[in-house]
């Protein structure tokens, strides 16, 4: 015998709403919307991180990005001239900041990229004009500690004698300047010490990476603070 | 006060006459100024009732409707049309070309003489004809017609099936809704609208139809094509129906006609059931836009509130319940008709 009453009940739901406040509707342009901590707007580009590995150009799937490079004089080096992202085509995947080895990519939160014209929505990075500087300057660090490196050792050899140069001293005591490659700031170096301290292992292997191979030594030197940090921070929330 | 209207009237046919017309020319002259008065009452309803229904849809969703031109956006009604006036005309090329061409014109011109019946106050009906309410309902099922030609004219799948909708629907829902009017007619013993209105100076015929009343809501909803019965212009199924090929001002006409019968409607339906004209403090034709609006925001509550209701269950609904409670109601009316009399009598 209810017949009518679902609809009654749903008028009753509707008229309730009509007379709610509206909180639901952003009104645009004079209200800005909350945008989320990972929304993903426009796809910026740092010039100083990249090394031209080509590893973004080859994960993107819709061919977006496009990478500009010449070789430098006297030598192998790859240098990046331009950096061409053609925003019209990308579909937001973050592939290409997923496979970055250098942080070279990041999102903004700019949303309003309409454009007149199609070609006024590619970015188009030039080289910078400090980017040959800041290259020499980086080469030359590197090369200073490089010699650094090799001083200390051999005056190690001197020292020690040529049997204990694998057992060294320990990553504390290696100079600054490795230190500060190895972690960067001096927050981090104070983390890395901290785990190091625990695992001895770890310890001698990076120690032995420092001599042979300091990138890779760089790259385990940082997964080891991000993974300590990651630990501090849940740690912390629970 | 009441009397404003009709006073203005003689007032322009005794000045007319003074001025040397026969009583005859002078009479046409002021039967077109009602006509101007009427098509202009009609174009600011549409304009108005866009908006509303825009904003009280937007309210029942949780949003807030237009609010960017003018205050709470009242004036978007105004650039919509100004935009629709200025858009290209355009006649598909394989369509049959007159009966495309005149179907909206002869929709608005139908949706319009609706209105010529209605008495808006005491003797202030354009033309009060004695079979008013016949008048009215045999013109308002003539839309479907122009509903038809615009859907056969078109010359497109979709047009087609969404005019032969409209046609199965208004065929199925027409006879409910005159069977649900007779008891009506028959309490108050007349076909002339501002007969019944008068009829109802101390009850209204809400109280002694309320089946009626029902019946006759539900099937306005459907002739009107609108609500959840809004089959033949469907726009998930049928893109929008029989008004597909339709641009411009043409589409404009449709879309003005449909607002012009939705308030031609509810105001017949004030005058049936809602006692037309009477009401305390305000001024009699006052009374019949309030109420009219009332109920038309009823008509956009529904509208905005239910989903589409499918064709088979739309037919079926007519033709086993309402065609049935709808005869139910002349049997009871007659009834009480008898009994009221018996009583009396004693």
């Amino acid at each position: 015998m209810a017949y009518g009453l679902g609809l009654l009940k749903g008028m009753w739901v509707t008229l309730k709403h009509t007379f709610e406040k509206k909180y639901l509707v952003v009104q645009y342009p004079e209200q800005r919307p909350v945008l989320q901590e990972r929304f993903r707007g426009t796809l910026c580009f740092r010039f100083e991180n990249c090394i031209a590995c080509n590893l973004c150009v080859n994960s993107c799937p819709n061919k977006v990005l496009s990478l500009d490079v010449a070789k430098a004089e006297g030598g192998n080096k790859r240098k990046l001239m331009a950096y061409v992202i053609d925003m019209q085509y990308c579909m937001y995947c973050n592939l290409c900041v997923e496979s970055c080895n250098s942080s070279a990519l990041y999102w903004n939160k700019e949303f309003e990229k309409s454009t007149f014209d199609k070609e006024s929505i590619k970015i188009i990075y030039e080289r910078p004009r400090y980017m040959d500087e800041l290259e020499a300057q980086r080469e030359a660090e590197k090369e200073r500690i490089r010699q650094e490196k090799a001083q200390a050792v051999s005056a190690k050899k001197d020292t020690v004698g040529e049997s204990e140069i694998s057992a060294g001293p320990s990553v504390a005591e290696q100079p600054k300047e490795i230190l500060a490659e190895l972690a960067g700031s001096e927050e981090n170096i104070a983390i890395l010490l901290q785990v190091l301290a625990k695992n001895t292992v770890t310890h001698d292997k990076l120690l032995q990476m420092i001599d042979s191979d300091m990138e890779k030594a760089k790259k385990v030197a940082l997964a080891l603070v991000r993974k300590a940090l990651k630990d501090r921070h849940e740690g912390g929330k629970e | 006060m009441d009397l404003w209207f009709t006073n203005i009237a003689n007032y322009i046919v005794q000045l007319l006459m003074s001025w040397g017309f026969p009583y005859f020319w002078a009479d046409l002259i002021l039967l077109l100024i009602q006509w101007m008065c009427v098509l202009a009452i009609v174009v600011l309803d549409v304009i108005i009732l866009i908006w509303l229904e825009r904003k009280a849809a937007g309210f029942i969703q949780m949003r807030l409707g237009p609010n960017r031109l003018g205050p709470f956006g009242i004036f978007q009604t105004i650039a919509d049309a100004i935009k629709l006036m200025t858009k290209e005309d355009i006649i598909p090329n394989k369509v049959d070309k007159w009966i495309f061409l005149t179907a909206p014109l002869f929709m608005i011109f139908i949706s319009v003489m609706l209105y010529l019946v209605l008495p808006i106050g005491e003797g202030l009906a354009v033309v009060d004809l004695d079979v008013g309410l016949l008048y009215f309902l045999s013109l308002s099922s003539l839309t479907t017609i122009c509903v038809l030609m615009a859907g056969w004219g078109s010359n497109n799948k979709w047009s087609l099936m969404g005019a032969m909708r409209a046609v199965a629907q208004m065929i199925t829902y027409e006879v409910p809704l005159i069977l649900s009017l007779l008891g009506i007619v028959m309490i108050t013993g007349s076909l002339r609208l501002s007969d019944i209105v008068a009829a109802q100076s101390h009850v209204w015929l809400i109280i002694m139809q309320p089946l009626a009343l029902i019946c006759y809501f539900i099937a306005a909803t459907a002739e009107l094509n609108r609500g959840p019965f809004d089959m033949p212009e469907a726009e998930q199924e049928l893109t929008a129906g029989a008004y597909t090929e339709y641009t411009g001002m043409r589409w404009a006409l449709f879309f003005l006609a449909e607002y012009t019968n939705l308030v031609a409607v509810s105001a017949l339906f004030v005058c049936l059931f809602l006692g037309g004209w009477h009401g305390p403090f305000l001024p009699q034709w006052l009374w019949i836009p309030v109420k009219t609006y009332v109920v038309i925001c009823v008509f956009f509550w529904i509208k905005w509130t239910f989903p589409r209701i499918r064709m088979d269950h739309l037919m079926s609904f007519s033709w086993k319940v309402l065609i049935p409670l709808s005869l139910l109601n002349i049997v009871l009316t007659g009834f009480g008709i008898e009994i009221f009399a018996w009583v009396r009598g004693l």
